[in-house]
């Protein structure tokens, strides 16, 4: 009886905190547009690039290198230099605060607005 | 004594080929980076049937080889990171719980992308990352849902021979 009963809290915990990720979900859907995207290697800002503009970005990650696409104020990951290719599977990011991650070269984009920093941060 | 080593190395081994596996054939990918993990039930199923010492050993060797035949040391650290919180969890809730095989399973999908999450936050000194979390927390329970019923029917079966 007590083994039924811990079963079913556990799964309406589940089901709670399902529904909070599922609001932060929506909530991420809803971000405003950034204008820029910061490039990080190991933590450090490298570089800084305008998404309106059309460029083809070269990074040298640690081990190795990544190209970044920026079109139509859409940034993503077009070539990479590890094997799984993750960072290209993540597809394009445009909204503030969205981020493009190579774990194997440790870089990583972020888009940002340039009037309004980052102002929740999902912890 | 032998034989519980012999039956170790076994599941280890067999441990490497799902992992192998699984590198080489990325099976679920309309979510990137999300794996199924079959490596796991081997780990799942040690850890009912044979100890909680003997688990936490096969998963940080299998970990470790892994790791270093298929790809590089960050990936080690990654793995490592998720292999111990996910083990971490189920081996509390096995031991001061009476959950079901598949729930534990579950609570340890999801403890490993935590896990992972968490490292790439320090690795990365960046906390935008968490942004992915409420993904990778569906996921979890996707996974470990999966290997939680594969986990125990395998139990349910050895338990008939044993």
């Amino acid at each position: 009886m007590r083994r039924k009963k811990q079963n079913v809290v556990f799964i309406i915990i589940l089901m709670v905190v399902s529904l909070v990720m599922l609001f932060f979900l929506i909530m991420e859907k809803k971000r405003q547009e950034g204008d820029k995207v910061l490039i990080y290697v190991n933590g450090t800002l490298m570089q800084e690039v305008s998404l309106d503009t059309e460029d083809e970005i070269l990074i040298h990650g640690n081990p190795g290198d990544n190209v970044l696409v920026i079109q139509n104020g859409k940034a993503y990951m077009k070539e990479a230099s590890c094997d799984n290719h993750v960072c290209i599977q993540q597809g394009e990011i445009s909204k503030n605060g969205e981020t493009i991650i190579c774990l194997p070269n440790q870089i990583l984009v972020e888009v940002s607005a340039e009037n309004q920093k980052m102002d929740a941060v999902v912890r | 004594m032998t034989k519980k080593i012999s039956l170790l190395a076994m599941l280890l081994s067999l441990s490497l080929v799902f992992s192998y596996f699984e590198a080489k054939f990325p099976m679920i990918t309309w979510v990137p980076g999300a794996k199924l993990g079959l490596a796991n039930i081997v780990v799942m199923v040690a850890l009912y049937e044979i100890g909680t010492k003997e688990a936490w050993c096969l998963s940080v060797l299998r970990v470790i080889l892994t790791g270093f035949l298929f790809s590089n040391f960050f990936a080690v650290l990654f793995s490592l990171a998720g292999a111990f919180l996910s083990l971490g969890a189920m081996t509390v809730l096995k031991r001061y719980t009476e959950l079901s095989m598949r729930n534990v399973s579950i609570a340890g999908g999801i403890a490993h992308n935590l896990g992972q999450i968490m490292v790439a936050s320090i690795v990365l000194e960046n906390q935008n990352v968490w942004y992915y979390f409420p993904v990778l927390f569906f996921t979890g329970i996707l996974a470990g849902t999966i290997i939680g019923i594969l986990g125990s029917s395998i139990c349910k079966q050895v338990r008939k021979f044993s």
